[in-house]
């Protein structure tokens, strides 16, 4: 069998982060294609990584070429409409996060998927990191017995991305969308992807725009909309998601807040038997009377090349991926549930 | 309720430790203490409402009915205060060095078993907290076969001086005085394996170092700067279990800060015991690092002493098997004196 040809739509700042320098290392893929509204953008990066065609639509690409399998890195409005162009085609898809804005069009693509039996893979990186892997050891083992309390956090404090980020109607949400599906798709899949039963959610613009002084921040590639633009979106996000056997997990994001800050995602989790922590990397429990403090020695790997490789190997065992479309789904539903109870200011049953 | 009686031979800084033990047992009392100088003896009796107070220890032991004594004078009446005491019938808690050689170490432990008595050696780190914890552990396997030790205690400046450092008191310097406490401590933790051969140097060309100012030194009771003791040793130890234990001592050493390890390495764990108890080791196939949380308020020097005179009294009162028997301090001056022959000779020395 040749290598797989893999495209990669939307030029911007993610796809060279975290998918083309990977994609051109794997030894059995071929990079056949950029697919950018921009092809300024496209030819940048086509530059770059010598990249033989590059298109300004979808569409245009898959009347030319032959593609097996796209990363989809486009702003999240976007995320759907390609997706399910590319599952019709039978083309395998690794989609960023979120996965979609609403439920309804992750239901949409979880079905086609299924029918045209494509890899289908949403982009959580953090369950590919060491650590995080070393963690989930515990919960396999039973060793922290029944898990009744998690907490997922990340609050920057001054991290607002600049761009289509802060742009309701290309974002589809905030905090929330951006980082909080991070957050609460680590603690849920470590805790076992238990079943949500129902969320009380608290979403707020509490910053805004700022234009706070030597703080860094993320820009989108795309240029318009760089500036202090449309922002009506939350920036900070707190969920209290009760699941199945009596487990809660609380969520808190935020983008910016006038508070310290965390300089990464921190995860707890909290059992009858044992309890992990992320930051510090730590298993507690207690032995023979004596309370044990454990760390653990890991070191940092690189989360996006194994994340690709990963999504590579599904397809040419055609074994179902981490991180499935079935999953991001999941996490989708939690959202806008999330999303409902904070306007309802009430807690929303799933 | 019939009381033990106890007496404490010897009331010098470490003689306190001793009595605010025994002071916590309610079926405790002490009876008589001793001292050379008299006002010494005169006023810990009256700090401690002590009924009688004696200068010759001797002729304490035969006016008291005793159960017991600690044994709290310079080493080099260990020996004779012990034999003494066991002659008159009495259980023995002796500080140590259990003796300034081997060879008065035999003559005591041999005069315990003749009189049937309780000698005890104070070996009081085998009551520490995370000793109990880390040998549950190594008894339990965690470590697997435990292969080397290397354990150490260096001063800068920390010469005691006073008897410490005259050598007819105490019978050398950081080795018989520290050392001691690591040896044993490495030995206890291995599951007191016997030493069979052992390579030692001694030096002492730094000295007292008491003419060093700006700096707090702890100083002998009766301090004098008389020194003719080593400051530096350093002893290879090989056991017959095919353990390898390294030990380096010192009261006086050209280094930028004092420091205390005591590190263990096994077939499956490696653990550290200062400054805090950790194990290192791997667990799902990934490394760890594990802490056993003991609240520092546990760790209290005094506790320590507590629970070895503790041990020492349920020894009497129950015939409780003892934890720091007299046997482990001989086996102690044992290498001891191998370490100082190695120095002397250069050569290495096997323990029979």
């Amino acid at each position: 069998m040749g290598r797989l040809k893999v495209a990669i739509i939307g030029a911007g700042s993610i796809a060279e982060m975290g998918h083309l320098p990977y994609y051109q290392k794997h030894p059995q893929v071929e990079l056949v294609a950029i697919v950018d509204k921009n092809l300024n953008r496209a030819q940048y990066l086509q530059e770059k990584y010598s990249i033989p065609k590059i298109y300004s639509s979808f569409e245009e690409m898959v009347n030319d070429i032959k593609v097996d399998a796209v990363s989809i890195c486009t702003p999240n409005a976007d995320h759907f409409p390609i997706a399910w162009e590319a599952l019709n085609r039978g083309i395998h898809n690794l989609v960023e996060k979120p996965l979609t804005t609403t439920y309804k069009e992750a239901l949409k693509l979880q079905k086609i998927a299924m029918e045209k039996k494509c890899v289908a893979m949403v982009g959580m990186t953090h369950r590919f990191r060491n650590d995080v892997k070393a963690l989930k050891k515990y919960v396999e083992t039973g060793e922290l017995g029944d898990i009744y309390y998690a907490k997922a956090k990340i609050l920057r404090r001054r991290g607002t991305p600049r761009g289509w980020f802060t742009d309701r109607g290309r974002s589809g949400g905030g905090a929330l969308m951006d980082i909080g599906v991070h957050a609460l798709d680590l603690a849920w899949w470590l805790a076992g992807r238990p079943l949500p039963l129902s969320v009380t959610g608290h979403l707020v613009k509490g910053i805004g725009p700022y234009s706070t002084n030597f703080t860094h921040v993320w820009k989108s590639a795309i240029d318009e909309n760089n500036n202090l633009g449309k922002f009506d979106v939350e920036d900070f996000a707190t969920a209290f998601i009760r699941f199945e056997k009596g487990l809660v997990i609380h969520l808190e994001v935020s983008w910016a807040i006038n508070g310290p800050q965390d300089e990464g995602l921190k995860v707890e989790l909290y059992g009858t038997k044992g309890g992990v922590t992320l930051d510090p990397l730590a298993f507690y429990y207690e032995k023979d009377n004596i309370f044990n403090e454990r760390k653990l020695v890991v070191e940092k790997n690189n989360p996006f090349e194994e994340e690709i490789n990963h999504f590579v190997d599904s397809i040419l065992k055609g074994t179902v991926p981490n991180s499935s479309i079935e999953e991001g789904a999941e996490v989708v539903k939690m959202f806008e549930a999330i999303v409902k109870s904070s306007e309802l200011k009430k807690e929303v049953m799933l | 309720m019939k009381k033990t009686k106890i007496a404490i031979i010897g009331n010098g800084s470490i003689s306190h430790v001793h009595m605010a033990a025994y002071r916590k047992l309610s079926n405790v009392e002490v009876v008589a203490n001793c001292d050379i100088n008299e006002e010494r003896a005169k006023e810990f009796s009256q700090k401690y409402n002590i009924p009688r107070y004696y200068t010759d220890y001797n002729e304490m032991l035969e006016k008291e009915e005793l159960d017991g004594v600690s044994i709290c004078t310079w080493n080099n009446v260990h020996a004779p205060a012990t034999i003494a005491a066991l002659n008159a019938g009495v259980n023995v808690l002796c500080e140590k060095p259990l003796a300034l050689n081997a060879k008065e170490a035999e003559e005591m432990v041999q005069t315990a078993k003749k009189n049937d008595k309780l000698l005890m050696v104070g070996f009081v780190r085998r009551f520490g907290l995370n000793t109990k914890v880390l040998k549950d552990r190594i008894d339990q396997g965690d470590l697997g076969q435990i292969y080397y030790v290397k354990t150490g205690c260096i001063r800068r400046v920390g010469n005691p001086g006073g008897w410490f450092s005259d050598k007819k008191r105490s019978g050398g310097g950081p080795l018989i005085d520290l050392g001691v406490h690591m040896i044993d401590l490495a030995r206890y933790l291995m599951g007191k394996p016997k030493a069979i051969s052992v390579m030692g140097s001694t030096y002492d060309l730094v000295g007292a170092r008491s003419n060093i100012k700006g700096i707090q030194i702890y100083k002998s009771a009766d301090y004098s700067d008389y020194n003719d003791v080593e400051d530096f040793a350093v002893g290879f130890i090989k056991f017959d279990n095919g353990a390898t234990l390294v030990v380096e001592t010192s009261w006086a050493q050209h280094i930028k800060k004092d420091y205390l390890y005591l590190e263990l390495y096994g077939s499956k764990a490696g653990a550290s015991m200062e400054p805090e108890l950790e194990i290192f080791t791997e667990k799902n196939d990934y490394l760890v690092d594990e802490k056993p949380i003991i609240d520092p308020h546990f760790f209290d020097f005094q506790a320590m002493f507590d629970r070895e005179i503790q041990h020492f009294v349920d020894c009497i009162e129950n015939d409780t098997p003892c934890i720091s028997p007299g046997e482990d301090g001989l086996e102690l001056m044992k290498i001891i004196d191998a370490i100082y022959k190695s120095a002397e000779t250069g050569q290495e020395v096997l323990i029979k």
